[in-house]
This record gives C-alpha cells, structure tokens and sequence, in this order.
C-alpha cells in the first residue's frame, strides 16, 4: 500500500455535499414520519390554530366572523362563570391526579408480588376501563341518585341515617364525580406500573427479602424510586385527562347544580355548541391550553431537578 | 440545504398552514343567497330526524316510500341524529362543512338562532302563500315557528304537559285518585300529604337539561303567569312578587321533601324513574312518557299510573314541546324540501298511533283517534303554549335562570335574590345574544 493512498481518500471527489448526503440519508425517515405529520397536523396543529384564530372573533358557527380582538379575553376576566369552572377544573384535576398516581401503586406491587386469585383482581380492576364512559356514567347516576343503590345500602348499613344527595347537593356533587372519574381510570394506571413492575429485575426484591426489608420497606424503597418514569407519565396523562374531563359531568351532573361540578371544558362546550358562541369557547379553550401546557411543563422540568 | 433555505421552506410552509387557516373561516362563512332553482331533472333530498330510529322505521321509511312513488325522480335519505344535543352540533358540523340536510328537525328551541342567522329558509321565500298554509296547522303549533313576525318552520308533533300520577300513593294518602289536583294550589296541597302520609315526594319538576321541555319557563309563566320578558322583549320581567310567592313554595317544597331533590338537578327521565320506582306521586311530562313507563315497569305497577290534564295555572295554557321541520339555506332544492317537509308532517297520525303526540295539523288532530283513550284525549283537551321566549339565545337565558332557581330550591338564596340575580343576567344577555 502506498503513502499516497493512505493521504489521499478516494472516491471523495464523487460523494455530495455533508448537507444534502444528510437530507438523502434522511429521506426515508422524512418519508416515514408524513403520515404522522400529516395526522398531527390535520387533526392537532390545524385546529389548535383554528381556536387561537377563532378566540379573536365572534364566530357563532353559523354566519361569517368578525375580529373582535381580545374582546373574548376581557370578557373571561369578568366571566364569574369561568372563574367557578377553572377552581373546578383545578379540583377536580388534583384530586383525580394524586388518587389515580397514588393508589394504583401500592394495588399493582401487591398484585405483582403474587397475591392469590391475581389474574381475577387485574382484570376486574381493568373492567372500568373497556366499558363505554356513558354507559358507566349512567349507571353510577342511578347508583348516586338519593334513592339509588348507594344511599340504599349506606342507609341500609345505618351509615347515614338520611340519603346523601351525591349529585344534587354542591358540596358533594364535583366529588362524585370525581370518584366515578377515578373508579374508571384506575385500571389504566394499573396497567401502567403493573408494566414498569415487570420491567424491574427480581434480584432487587430477592436482595431486599435477604436483607430483611419487609413489603412497607420494599416498596417504599425500591419500587417507588425504581419506578419514577411510570410515576411522571402517570402525573402527566392523569393531569391532561382530568383537565379535559367532560363526559362524565355531562351525564352524572351536567354541571351543575349551581355550577358547582362544572369545569373549564364543559363550559368550553356549553359556550359553543349550546350558546353558539364558538369565539368565547375557543378562548377559554387557549386558555386552558396555555394552562395544561405550562403546567405539565413546568411538573416536567421539576420531575428532572429532583431527579 | 443550507440553512437559508431550509429556513425559507419553513416560512413558506407556516405561510402556508397560517393561509388555509384563514381560508377555513371561509368555510364556516354560512350560507347565504337566493333559492335555489327547481329544474325538472332528478331531486334528492336528506331528511334529518331526532331520535325515531328506534321503534319508528317502519312509519318513516313506508311515508318514504310513498312519497318517492307518488314523485318520481325523487329521492330520500333519511337519517337519524339519536338525541336533541346530536342535532345542534351536527348541524353545526353539517353546514360547516357545506353538507346541510335539506329538511331538518328542530325543536322552538333552537330555531331562532338558525332564523336569526339566516341559516334556514323563512318559508315565504320558498312558498306564495305562506297564511294559507299557517291556516292547515294548529295556532298554537304554527306559532312556535314564527320568529319576527316571519314563519320559518313546519309543525311536525308536538306534545303538552299532562299530569301523570300514582294513584296507589294517592289513595294512601288519603287522597281521591279520580280527583286529580285541578290548579298548583291543590298540586302543593296534594304533594304535602302525600309526603306526609306514605314517606314519598310529592312531585317531581325538574329545572332539567333536557332543554326544549323548558320547564324553568313553565314554572315561571305556566304556573304562576308572570311575563318572561318586557312588552319590547329587551328586559326580563319576571321578577314579580308573585314570581317570588311562587318559587318560595318551591324551596320550601325541596327543603321539607315534599318535592323530590331530583327536581333540582335533574332530566326528565329522572323524574320518570322516580315515578316507576313508585318514590314520588306526581309528574308533569307529556303522555309519551307512558310508552316508557310500560316497557320500565311490570303490568302490576304501570296499572297504577294514571293521566290527567294538566294542573291550570296562571298562564292558562300548559305548557308545551314541538318538533319542526326547516329548510336549511344550503339545501339545492329548497322547494321540493318545503313539499317534502309539508307531506311528511301529514303522516302523523302513523306516528300518533304508536306514540300519544300532538299533530301539527288541524284536520289530523281532529281525528276521532285522537277520542280514543284518556292518554291520547289529553293531547287535544287542553290549550297549548309555548312559553319560553323565541330569542337566539334562549339557551344561554335558561341556562342563567335554572342556575338561579337551583340555588333558591337548595336554599343558597331567597327566591326573590334569586329571581333578581337571573333577571340581571337576562338583562345582559338579551342585547348581545341578538
């Protein structure tokens, strides 16, 4: 071999340019991800941007808009409406949240660790989850009504002494909904740590049994930190999902009474396809985009310092 | 690709996306213009109905059928939204998407929203004698459908409040099951005892979602006869003292129990399920709410409920529910719909016969079917109204006024507060809802 063509490198004058090798390289991934950018952008970005754009008119859904621009937006200031729907929103959310990331933990450790009759307890635990969201509303309104199932046994057990009104009472009707919320979801959550269980190696819980660390311990010390990424993932779609609750309001309380169970998306809704008044409901609708956005960004980046 | 250009790519497509988003505000522009030409080639025609799939194909694809044969080179697609909420935002969707049903169902209830953006057709566009056809229809029904002095709908069926009760409770109650209460003194009184003497409510009423039963207006001008709105229609005015003296008897009714908590926050098949499980006495639906009752209950306990008319109130008529035929702007034979639309509500009487409704017709209603049975007798025995204000935001003023009403019945504010607080909201949204 010689000095001359370990210096030189053939074929170099034959290659194209760095820039355009990356994009023919790279074609085919370009390729692959049009169905994805295409659906993303057909169905997410086009209308997220339709909204943005709607919110500075006062589009009815029936006639021409008009700019009105940030008329939408002074009104929400004033909208006492919209204030009880974003507390709403909020309890509902953290409630739901801190149930559904916190109690599926300890029910999927138990199950992973081999309780008997498992197989029966994951599946009756993930039931919630296939049956149709209205189905399971209407049957939990009949469950809840002051003369259901609920008040029935709680009278019968002499728990109360009078029924509860769980849907018609302010105080109590945005938690019975969130318990229904919760009651559904669980399974999903379930799922997911049953997944992240699956993943962690059994030496970590045979070390553990050999060093005497009882379930409490176990958990507390190994399957909690182990399984922070499915805890963050939960945190976040359990967020996002209650934030958009909507299906479960409509049918157990449909907001109300006196607003007291209706949040942000209901009123959302209510605004556009009840009122017509599609420009304020896509106002309220950045609205909680903005917020959703941040807030899951912000829980994001706090999830990585304390990592 | 260097970096300007890539850069430039990235503009023109943001250029792009940002241009078809302003184009689609184009697309949701309505439908506006003349109507259309009726040529003499082949028609065809969507029909939406609400809710008749189920128990009902037979009648509605037989009066299709007819109507194809007796006008051929017509064609019907008949197609059914299953629920009133369904229609609105298909709707909505439909002429969004410049795909709009060419004779549609609707309800009083959100037809003056459709009339106020010119989105359907007023029928003297499309007729030359609009009066002579007023004239084929019950007053009451047709007026439903006339918006600003101009006609925009075809009365389909209807239906009115009718007392239905539980005669069982009543004769436990020590009270006289063939003695129905008459006006809404005897219903409180009724309701008390019954309270009082076997443990159930009274009554249900609900302030419901179920939107175009409009109950909180009923209440309101129905039962205690005071006017919605100010003689120019631009304030609210019923915040009376006999409003007040009213919806007291409400609250108190909530509080003691002699009015069912369902009435608070519930639809009206709540109500109706209280009253098959045998928990209230009384309710104020429409004899329709019998076919439910029959396929919800066994013989033993549907022989118990009974039907009545409806308690008189101040307002001297009872209250009220219709459904209509319009013609959206967008139909390409606006015509032929309204001919469609005008045939199709001839058929009623098919329908009647399997479900006690109200004909929009005069001549159908005067069928001797119509004699035939205390469930259907009612429908035509007493005088119908439709009391809710024919305004484009009439949901928006419900919705104000049952948040309001809901609050006096849990006893969060004095009926008067209450009554005060949704006039105000009124007085809000009447102006810009317009």
């Amino acid at each position: 071999m010689s000095g001359t063509a370990l210096r030189t490198r053939p074929g170099r004058a034959a290659r194209p340019p760095r820039a355009w090798r990356a994009v023919r390289d790279s074609r085919w991934g370009w390729l692959l991800a049009v169905p994805a950018v295409g659906l993303i952008g057909g169905f997410v970005l086009y209308p997220a941007l339709n909204t943005l754009l709607f919110s500075f008119t006062d589009f009815n859904g029936l006639t021409p808009a008009s700019f009105v621009g940030t008329r939408q937006y002074e009104a929400l200031a004033t909208d006492a409406v919209f204030h009880r729907t974003l507390l709403n929103s909020a309890l509902i959310t953290v409630t739901v949240t801190v149930l559904l990331v916190c109690l599926p933990l300890p029910v999927a450790y138990w199950i992973h660790r081999g309780i008997p009759f498992r197989r029966f307890f994951r599946t009756v635990l993930y039931l919630p989850v296939v049956v149709p969201i209205i189905v399971s509303s209407v049957a939990w309104k009949w469950m809840l009504d002051d003369n259901g199932l609920v008040n029935h046994v709680l009278v019968s057990l002499g728990i109360t002494r009078e029924p509860v009104s769980w849907l018609s009472d302010p105080g109590w009707a945005i938690w019975s909904v969130a318990g229904v919320i919760v009651w559904r979801a669980f399974g999903i959550y379930l799922l997911i740590y049953l997944a992240g269980l699956a993943t962690l190696p059994g030496e970590h819980f045979e070390a553990a049994a050999i060093d005497g660390a009882g379930h409490v311990r176990t958990f507390a010390n190994i399957v909690v930190p182990q399984l922070r990424g499915s805890i963050v993932l939960s945190s976040v779609i359990a967020f996002v999902a209650a934030m958009r609750t909507f299906d479960e309001i409509y049918v157990l309380t449909g907001g109300g009474p006196v607003n007291a169970s209706k949040n942000t998306a209901y009123y959302i809704w209510e605004s556009a396809f009840s009122f017509f008044k599609f420009g304020y409901g896509s106002a309220m609708a950045v609205v909680l985009l903005a917020l959703v956005l941040g807030l899951v960004l912000l829980g994001l980046r706090l999830a990585r310092v304390a990592r | 690709m260097g970096p300007i250009k890539r850069r430039r790519l990235l503009t023109g497509g943001a250029l792009v996306l940002v241009t078809a988003v302003v184009s689609a505000c184009g697309v949701f522009g309505g439908t506006t213009g003349e109507p259309a030409s009726s040529g003499s080639g082949p028609v065809s025609l969507e029909f939406w109905t609400i809710n008749l799939k189920e128990g009902y194909t037979p009648y509605i694809e037989g009066a299709i059928r007819r109507y194809e044969q007796e006008h051929a080179g017509t064609t019907i697609t008949w197609v059914d939204i299953p629920d009133f909420e369904q229609t609105q935002s298909k709707l909505l969707a439909a002429i969004s998407g410049g795909a709009t049903p060419d004779v549609v169902n609707m309800t009083p209830f959100i037809l003056p929203k459709f009339a106020a953006t010119g989105t359907v057709y007023s029928l003297d566009e499309l007729a030359p004698d609009v009066p002579s056809i007023a004239a084929e229809y019950a007053p009451g029904l047709w007026d439903a459908g006339v918006i600003g002095g101009k006609a925009y709908a075809i009365p389909f069926y209807g239906s009115v409040s009718a007392l239905i009760y539980n005669a069982d409770l009543f004769r436990e109650a020590g009270l006289d099951p063939d003695k129905p209460p008459a006006d809404w003194d005897e219903v409180f009184a009724a309701a008390e005892k019954i309270h009082e003497k076997t443990g159930a409510s009274g009554f249900v009423q609900t302030l419901d979602d179920f939107d175009d039963a409009g109950n909180p207006s009923d209440i309101l001008a129905g039962q205690a006869g005071v006017p919605l709105l100010s003689d120019d229609g631009k304030k609210a005015a019923f915040a009376t003292p006999d409003a007040v003296r009213h919806l007291e008897r409400y609250a108190e009714g909530v509080k003691k129990g002699w009015i069912d908590r369902t009435s608070v926050n519930g639809g009206v098949m709540d109500g109706a399920k209280v009253l098959a499980q045998g928990k209230t006495g009384m309710v104020f639906l429409g004899p329709w709410i019998l076919r439910w009752l029959q396929d919800n209950t066994d013989a033993e306990t549907f022989k118990k409920f009974k039907v009545a008319v409806h308690p008189k109130g101040a307002g001297g008529a009872a209250n009220g529910f219709l459904q209509q035929f319009a013609v959206p702007k967008a139909s390409k034979h606006p015509k032929e719909a309204l001919d469609f639309a005008r045939y199709f509500s001839s058929t009623v009487l098919e329908l009647a016969k399997q479900a006690p409704v109200l004909p929009g017709l005069a001549s159908v209603a005067d069928d001797p079917y119509f004699q035939s049975s205390p469930e259907i007798k009612v429908l035509v025995d007493q005088d119908v109204k439709f009391y809710w204000p024919k305004h484009p935001a009439v949901a928006e003023l419900f919705a104000a006024l049952r948040t309001q009403f809901q609050a006096a019945l849990l006893g969060d504010k004095t009926a008067e507060a209450a009554l005060k607080d949704a006039a105000g909201e009124w007085d809000r949204i009447l102006p810009v809802g317009q």
